[in-house]
């Protein structure tokens, strides 16, 4: 049964992963769906971290008492500022985990 | 490339504990995160198992919650499109949204590149599942380490760096509010739904600047 559930999620995701790449899959994209396509990314990324900050199981966290939304709001404001990947990512982990340390969120 | 890789450490310890506080066996939670190789899919299916969930709603929601990557898939498809059926089903199975992100800072990404990219982020991913699997019995309660931190980090720090211009502001406001309204309704698609919405309107204003 739980092999089932392994096989059957594999089969899933990689049917979403792979379908659109199969050049016989027959698609003909109208001017504004390729146009909707160059925002793809960032739409979806902050769709999928948004949920992250303000939700956990499904249950709303709160603003003000939320390290997470803190973390996020620098995280946005050192990209923003600095322009750099790398610096970026290991500046806002460093401040969320200071800010948890410290607070005892 | 490199500091994407580190970003998966925390997701796949969390995956790989996950698996075992589900109740699989040590060879069945290695084999989800071989095989699946979906952190977001493997977290959620794995809760819905948990709370006893049939197989057919897991399923579906798995199914909505993967489908950012047809999206993933038809920006890649002109890249793609040459490319003989081994390499294509190999890259079908290495896409993730970090492979896509970092497929979307080249102007025209090679195989070698995607290759390079998507093994390297399989490669640790599978590896640190398994360190999730063997600290699962040994740290009763890695949730709170708030390791999926990470994972907003790297999202939004990509988000802002592929901003180009206003339209994509707009866009991601769009999604930002809509997914928090989706979200709030604890809707299984509301990744996909709020995705979508701001890809339309960045694309309504795209049309407005031309």
């Amino acid at each position: 049964m739980t092999w089932l559930f392994v096989l059957s999620l594999t089969c899933v995701t990689f049917f979403n992963q792979y379908l659109f790449l199969e050049p016989k899959t027959q698609i003909r994209l109208p001017k504004f769906a390729t146009r909707m396509l160059k925002y793809a990314a960032p739409c979806l990324m902050v769709s999928i971290c948004l949920p992250l900050v303000f939700f956990e199981g499904g249950h709303w966290k709160g603003i003000f008492e939320n390290s997470y939304f803190y973390g996020a709001i620098f995280t946005l404001l050192i990209t923003l500022l600095t322009k750099k990947l790398l610096l970026s990512i290991l500046l806002s982990l460093g401040f969320f985990y200071g800010l948890n340390l410290l607070f005892d969120f | 490339m490199l500091p994407l890789s580190v970003a998966v450490i925390p997701w796949g310890i969390l995956a790989g504990s996950a698996a075992i506080n589900a109740g699989l066996s040590v060879m069945q939670a290695v084999g989800m995160s071989a095989l699946v190789f979906a952190g977001a899919a493997q977290l959620v299916s794995l809760s819905m198992l948990m709370t006893g969930a049939s197989l057919l709603s897991i399923l579906i929601t798995v199914f909505f919650l993967t489908s950012q990557h047809f999206i993933y898939a038809l920006s890649l498809r002109e890249e793609v499109k040459p490319w003989s059926l081994k390499r294509r089903l190999s890259i079908g199975f290495l896409l993730t949204d970090e492979l896509y992100a970092t497929a979307m800072l080249k102007e025209k990404p090679s195989y070698a590149y995607m290759l390079g990219a998507g093994f390297s982020f399989y490669v640790s991913w599978v590896l640190f599942s398994l360190m999730g699997i063997l600290l699962a019995n040994k740290v009763p309660d890695l949730s709170t380490l708030h390791l999926e931190f990470s994972i907003v980090v790297v999202l939004l720090v990509m988000a802002v760096m592929l901003i180009q211009n206003k339209a994509a502001i707009y866009g991601v406001v769009s999604s930002s509010i809509m997914v928090l309204i989706l979200s709030w309704f604890e809707l299984g698609s509301a990744i996909l739904l709020a995705g979508f919405s701001g890809m339309w309107v960045a694309a309504l204003f795209d049309r407005v600047e031309d």
